[in-house]
């Protein structure tokens, strides 16, 4: 195993992590608004609905993106104490941060759906892990564990960005 | 009476606030009376209207019987009820009611505007994000996934160059 094996397998599991973090940070953007009743208020203020919701989702990737910067503390420990190679540690992190985006804009989209609280984590989780099936599945012929591979998002941008192309079989 | 102020506000902005007297006097142009009369439908509408001061007759529908409810619509400093009952009353029908009819304030101060008009735009992001932001910070919540997520990195972090550790080799 590689040293640079190594940071892709770091960067992939943050990412399997995140599937299941993100979903505590968005369940809240408008289930809680729906239940407290101030979304009533939120959507009369003179403010486009645009605004509002792109509002939310900054306010979510800011969050985030400080929770990225935080572990951001491992490589820099390793760069200092070793001389890894420091492009796919950075392209590691760009992947993680679009990975991130994305799980987002879908955890909004689950909240948004629902009134309770803690009912978009299931559905959020379902949205942003179509992998979970998929990844099981990945050998598999079948046409639909095929396409739903497709459509994941957790692939997608895990398999560009995180994994790198250097990445054969751990 | 239970309300003696009315604030009426559309998409955001405070367009009316006054008691209800004050907002019906400001806003009508016209005055509305109600009146039912026992009647035939279509002559009682035809006698109504051409009492002197009339504007519009609109027949509301009808009542058990013989029943007519009309809205009628005069000038708004012109008291009709006097001659409207007189009209009636002279065609020996039955003059049931008459009342001040129901206003259409809505219609007039909130006018449908197009959406997009007289919003602020995307200036409005920055209050929300902020508040969104500040919404995570007060409760537990950012706090408790970071330190969840950083635990987890920490331990992937090592897990993921242990092996290299053990080896001996350097990164």
């Amino acid at each position: 195993m590689s040293p640079k094996v190594c940071c892709a397998r770091y960067t992939a599991n943050l990412g399997v992590v995140l599937l299941f973090i993100m979903p505590l940070l968005t369940m809240r953007l408008f289930a809680e608004e729906k239940k407290q009743g101030t979304i009533e208020l939120l959507l009369t203020y003179p403010v486009r609905d645009l605004a509002a919701v792109l509002a939310k989702f900054a306010a979510c990737l800011a969050v985030y993106t400080v929770m990225l910067a935080l572990t951001a503390v491992y490589p820099v420990l390793l760069i200092i104490f070793a001389q890894p190679e420091v492009g796919p540690i950075l392209a590691g992190y760009l992947g993680l941060f679009l990975l991130g985006a994305a799980f987002i804009a879908l955890g909004a989209l689950a909240s948004s759906l629902t009134r309770i609280r803690s009912s978009p984590l299931p559905s959020a989780l379902g949205f942003c892990c179509s992998s979970g099936s998929s990844a099981g599945r990945r050998n598999s012929p079948a046409a639909a564990s095929e396409g739903c591979f497709h459509i994941s998002p957790y692939w997608n941008i895990s398999i560009v960005f995180p994994r790198g192309s250097s990445i054969p079989k751990m | 009476m239970t309300c003696q102020r009315v604030i009426i506000i559309n998409r955001g902005r405070l367009v009316a606030v006054d008691t209800p007297e004050n907002l019906t006097t400001k806003l009508q142009t016209s005055s509305r009376l109600l009146v039912r009369v026992e009647g035939p439908a279509t002559e009682v509408v035809r006698a109504l209207g051409v009492v002197s001061g009339v504007q519009t007759v609109k027949e509301d529908g009808g009542g058990p019987g013989q029943v007519v409810t009309c809205i009628i619509e005069s000038k708004k400093d012109r008291d009709v009820r006097k001659d409207v009952a007189a009209a009636v009353v002279h065609q020996n029908w039955g003059l049931l009611e008459l009342a001040a009819g129901g206003l259409d304030v809505g219609g007039r101060i909130c006018a449908p505007r197009h959406r997009g008009e007289g919003e602020h735009g995307m200036s409005s992001f920055w209050p929300i994000f902020k508040r969104e932001l500040r919404a995570y910070f007060v409760s537990p919540i950012a706090y408790v996934v970071m330190v969840m997520f950083l635990t987890i990195a920490g331990y992937f972090f090592y897990s993921s160059f242990a092996f290299l550790i053990s080896s001996g080799s350097k990164p």
